[in-house]
């Protein structure tokens, strides 16, 4: 009956071997904070700056054309209707919209159905 | 697009591992830089272990080896933006040589005056379990690789444990292919003669052949 001898004769190589076949294993929780660092450190795509999301969120560009109209529009009626002036609108199925006299250029908007 | 995984093709057992594909691992590397979280994770996973396991092994304190990986990883995820991809840099070489460094320098701080001399492995009595020889020649080897120099100990670990070609290593260590075999050859002989006190306890009988380095 022959003796079992261990895979290397040379204890080195055994011990290296050994080393080799079993890594350490890695410690709870260490996967995860080097992934957490990672997510911390990763650069973020420039933002443009705040005046610029606001502009976007109010709709850019169209939506201060049109907020710009309505100023001037404000500002114009606000100089050009008096007290004598009343304009009255008819629109489609005779609804009438009478832009109020008397009550100076912030009168009553009045629609009848 | 990044790679789906990163294929280092480590061959636990063998002698050497194949040398990496630095241009995947650059697509990872600007994957993860351009925002991709999932390219992180696979970095991460890839090569944590790796980092790990040779601080382990040149720290011999799985402590301080934990806050060295953690702190490897971190040189990586700021040095991303930047990687030199054309430069066919590959990561595991860089991480295996930042991780060192952060060793070395542990080690010159914390180092003991005297390192531990007894070398002594239990030996209850005769027929001990394969399982504990083999952790007993772990310890053995690890506590012989802690008496080494500093770069004969890491010449020593890329090569026979972690299984890099010389090649690599030199790049590592930046040194010749050269004085990676003076170190390694050197190492071994110290490691040799360190653990040539233990061959009963690590469980060599008397029938097996005495070899030299």
């Amino acid at each position: 009956m022959t003796q079992s001898k261990p895979p290397f004769d040379d204890p080195l190589e055994a011990a290296f071997a050994t080393a080799r076949q079993s890594p350490p294993q890695l410690p709870d929780g260490l996967l995860a904070r080097v992934v957490a660092d990672a997510e911390a450190q990763m650069p973020r795509p420039d933002r443009p700056p705040l005046w610029r999301q606001i502009f976007g969120a109010l709709g850019g560009w169209p939506a201060m054309a049109g907020l710009a109209m309505t100023a001037c529009v404000g500002v114009w009626a606000g100089g050009a209707l008096t007290d004598d002036l009343m304009f009255s609108l008819t629109p489609v199925d005779g609804a009438t919209l009478d832009i109020g006299a008397g009550l100076g250029p912030f009168d009553l908007l009045l629609v009848d159905g | 697009m990044a790679p789906d995984r990163l294929d280092l093709n480590l061959t636990r057992g063998g002698m050497t591992q194949s040398q990496t594909d630095p241009a995947a691992e650059a697509a990872l590397l600007r994957a993860y830089a351009a925002g991709d979280a999932d390219a992180a994770r696979r970095l991460a996973s890839t090569y944590t272990p790796l980092v790990f396991a040779h601080a382990v092994r040149m720290l011999n304190d799985r402590a301080e080896a934990e806050d060295v990986a953690q702190e490897a990883m971190l040189k990586l995820w700021r040095q991303a933006p930047g990687w030199d991809a054309q430069g066919g840099a590959s990561v595991r070489t860089w991480l295996y040589r930042v991780t060192a460094n952060l060793c070395i320098d542990r080690l010159r701080k914390t180092r003991p005056d005297a390192m531990p001399e007894d070398l002594d492995v239990a030996d209850d009595g005769p027929g001990a379990e394969a399982q504990l020889q083999a952790q007993a020649r772990q310890m053995a080897l690890e506590e012989a690789l802690m008496q080494l120099p500093d770069r004969q100990r890491q010449a020593v670990v890329l090569r026979h444990i972690e299984g890099l070609g010389n090649t690599e290593i030199a790049q590592i260590m930046d040194i010749g292919p050269r004085a990676v075999e003076s170190l390694t050859a050197r190492g071994k002989r110290a490691l040799t003669a360190l653990l040539a006190g233990q061959r009963k306890g690590l469980g060599y009988t008397d029938d097996t052949v005495e070899t030299s380095v």
